[in-house]
């Protein structure tokens, strides 16, 4: 096992990924920025060393001096964490280069996985449904018009190398596919280099579900079963919940089984997860894409599973074997997640960087158990630099129904002063028909009229 | 391959003077105690993944280093490390402050644009994409002048027009770079009537 492990990242995850360092008897050493070198969290480190300045670009960004850094502070292994170098493959190599594991799987696995048509070929290969549209890439606008016909629209044009929302197209009939087309291809080239399009069938007001993965050097890979993740705003998640409400239990153990055998023809290692959108008309799982790295919402999936998953994930990384054989992974009760941010939710979610001056989550509030993954305290000033989360709280109960009073209370009883907070629309979408009946998709925001 | 050269980073706290590291990496070739340095020196060098940068006495600087020598040969340094302690040298060339405090050379009647947000203010939609206005632009009410970034989220700046600016104004000058960190109420610009 490693006896240094050097964390290339910051805030929450960083304090995640000590913990788990820790309970593994390694010592944690982390990488900050000037904003963050005396931030509190920053104190659950054995170790820390600054990179540069607070732009991240010029800190948590670098990947030659955060390789660097790690080599002089003497650790063994680098865990990348989630955002940031976390699913860049130039960084895994750059770690494997100078002799540091990188906590994750192979550089060309993330590269695969991360330029779209690839990652979809991969996943067929794998055994799982892609969405119906385009057989690889467009030859021209009279092909993609084709296929349009073929899979009925409205459909969805996508760059290969797309990303953050561009070189992609809505079109609702022949029309604007055509104009659609011309435009997304002309964004992409400007934007990426490379023009090259897809097409896929838009599924509407469809359900996000992923599967959660971890796979060893030895061939092993389990699943952990699913999270529920459709209460989203421009495709960033709020709450989660797992497992589905959506699922039985028999398309449960099939999605799971799916899932992990998809993983192992890939000979996946370390945490993965791999995403599904349910065609809301026939209830069909299609592969959407595979995250190679922890995600934010891991937590629910640990509380229903009694799995570490960080502390696996160092683990397998190390060359160990799982712990835990796929029969004796169990759904112990439910969990949700909720997110609250540094957002005002009445304000077009604008973000709201400033000071702290309350800051308590109740955890002992029952009647399930909550757990509160932050890395803010009271008195903390949030920095303009990076993203808005503040604390997941976990709640988690023998049932759906006791994990959503769980959080209720808990969100019920939190104070949090200085800075405006997601905290208003969790409590709004909770009690709304839709999440208590499970059947919310990501169409909406079940629940919530924002108030001027 | 020519070797590559970082300018080492001055920090000034009342009188005391350092020179600190530009980059995480292995601190060798030091200067020694007692040595001067001046601006455009080269003063030791940063291992980083095994590849010397030679660094580089910032303009304006110059001092007798004091102090004593790293411990070690290849001494580990962060980003920020203070490499070396000077004793200023002459008078003048050292308290010439690299800029002065922006309002004070705007005058109280200066007409400012203010930022609304702390964060980072750019100049142009994207990278690649011309500024929304240049200096010497006329301005009217609501146009876009640039964008701010906050947890990257991006927020167009508009000029507000209305009764308090003179009807006809134009940008006379940025105070604020295209990509500099400003915070709340920092002025962005000078503007000047006509």
């Amino acid at each position: 096992m490693f006896r240094r492990l050097f964390i290339a990242n910051r805030g929450e995850v960083a304090v995640r990924v000590a913990r788990a360092a820790r309970s593994l008897g390694i010592s944690p050493i982390c990488a900050v920025s000037e904003a963050d070198r005396h931030a509190p969290w920053a104190l659950a480190m054995d170790e820390v060393i600054c990179l540069g300045p607070g732009n991240p670009e010029r800190s948590y960004l670098r990947a030659e001096a955060t390789v660097q850094a790690a080599l002089q502070t003497g650790c063994a292994a680098v865990h990348p964490g989630w955002g940031f170098l976390a699913e860049n493959a130039r960084f895994a190599a750059l770690c494997q280069q100078h002799g540091l594991t990188f906590i994750g799987p192979s550089p060309a696995l993330i590269d695969s996985m991360g330029l779209k048509w690839p990652s979809k070929q991969a996943a067929r290969a794998a055994g799982l449904t892609l969405i119906p549209g385009s057989e690889g890439l467009l030859r021209d606008v009279d092909e993609a018009i084709q296929v349009a016909a073929r899979v009925g629209y409205p459909v969805m044009v996508k760059a290969d190398a797309g990303g953050g929302g561009r070189g992609m197209r809505h079109c609702s009939n022949e029309e604007e596919l055509r104009q659609g087309f011309a435009q997304a291809s002309a964004e992409a080239t400007a934007a990426f280099g490379n023009g090259d399009l897809f097409l896929e069938k838009c599924l509407e007001n469809g359900r996000h579900i992923e599967v959660q993965i971890l796979g060893d050097r030895w061939g092993n890979v389990l699943h952990l079963f699913e999270r529920e993740c459709s209460i989203q705003r421009k495709h960033q998640k709020l709450i989660e919940e797992s497992p589905s409400p959506a699922l039985n239990d028999q398309q449960r153990q099939d999605l799971g089984r799916a899932a992990a055998q998809a993983a192992a023809a890939m000979n996946y290692v370390g945490a993965g997860t791999i995403e599904f959108l349910m065609d809301a008309k026939t209830g069909n799982l299609h592969f959407m894409e595979m995250n190679t790295r922890l995600q934010v919402e891991h937590g629910i999936s640990e509380c229903v599973t009694g799995i570490d998953i960080v502390r696996e994930q160092i683990r397998v990384s190390a060359g160990e074997k799982l712990e835990t054989q796929q029969a004796e992974v169990s759904l112990q009760g439910h969990a949700i997640e909720c997110r609250i941010n540094a957002e005002d939710p009445n304000h077009d979610f604008r973000p709201t960087p400033g000071k702290l001056t309350q800051f308590q989550i109740p955890d002992n509030l029952g009647p399930g158990t909550v757990r509160v993954d932050t890395h803010v305290q009271q008195g903390d000033t949030i920095p303009p630099h990076y993203d808005s989360l503040m604390a997941k709280i976990i709640a988690h109960g023998k049932d759906r129904p006791e994990a959503l009073e769980t959080m209720r209370r808990a969100l019920d009883g939190l104070q949090i002063e200085g800075v405006t907070s997601t905290t208003p629309l969790h409590q709004a979408v909770l009690i709304s028909d839709e999440f208590q009946s499970g059947t919310y998709n990501t169409g909406s925001l079940p629940g919530w009229t924002p108030k001027r | 391959m020519s070797t590559p050269v970082l300018e080492l980073i001055e920090e000034r706290d009342g009188d005391e003077l350092w020179l600190c590291s530009p980059d995480v990496g292995l601190f060798t070739n030091a200067q020694l105690p007692g040595d001067l340095l001046a601006a455009g020196a080269l003063a030791g060098q940063l291992m980083i993944l095994g590849r010397a940068h030679e660094l580089r006495v910032p303009a304006r600087v110059q001092g007798r280093v004091q102090g004593s020598s790293p411990e070690l040969t290849h001494q580990p340094v962060a980003y920020g490390t203070r490499l070396y302690h000077l004793s200023p040298l002459g008078d003048g060339a050292l308290d010439t402050p690299s800029h002065a405090p922006q309002d004070q050379t705007l005058g109280t009647d200066a007409l400012v644009l203010k930022s609304p947000q702390t964060g980072r203010f750019y100049h142009r939609p994207s990278p690649t994409d011309e500024p929304f206005i240049s200096p010497g632009q006329r301005l009217v009410a609501g146009q876009e002048i640039g964008m701010i970034e906050v947890m990257k989220t991006f927020t167009t700046v508009s000029f507000p027009g209305g009764s308090e600016w003179p009807e006809k104004i134009h940008l006379k000058e940025w105070l604020a770079e295209d990509g500099a960190e400003v915070t709340q109420g920092e002025p962005l610009g000078v503007l000047e009537e006509g």
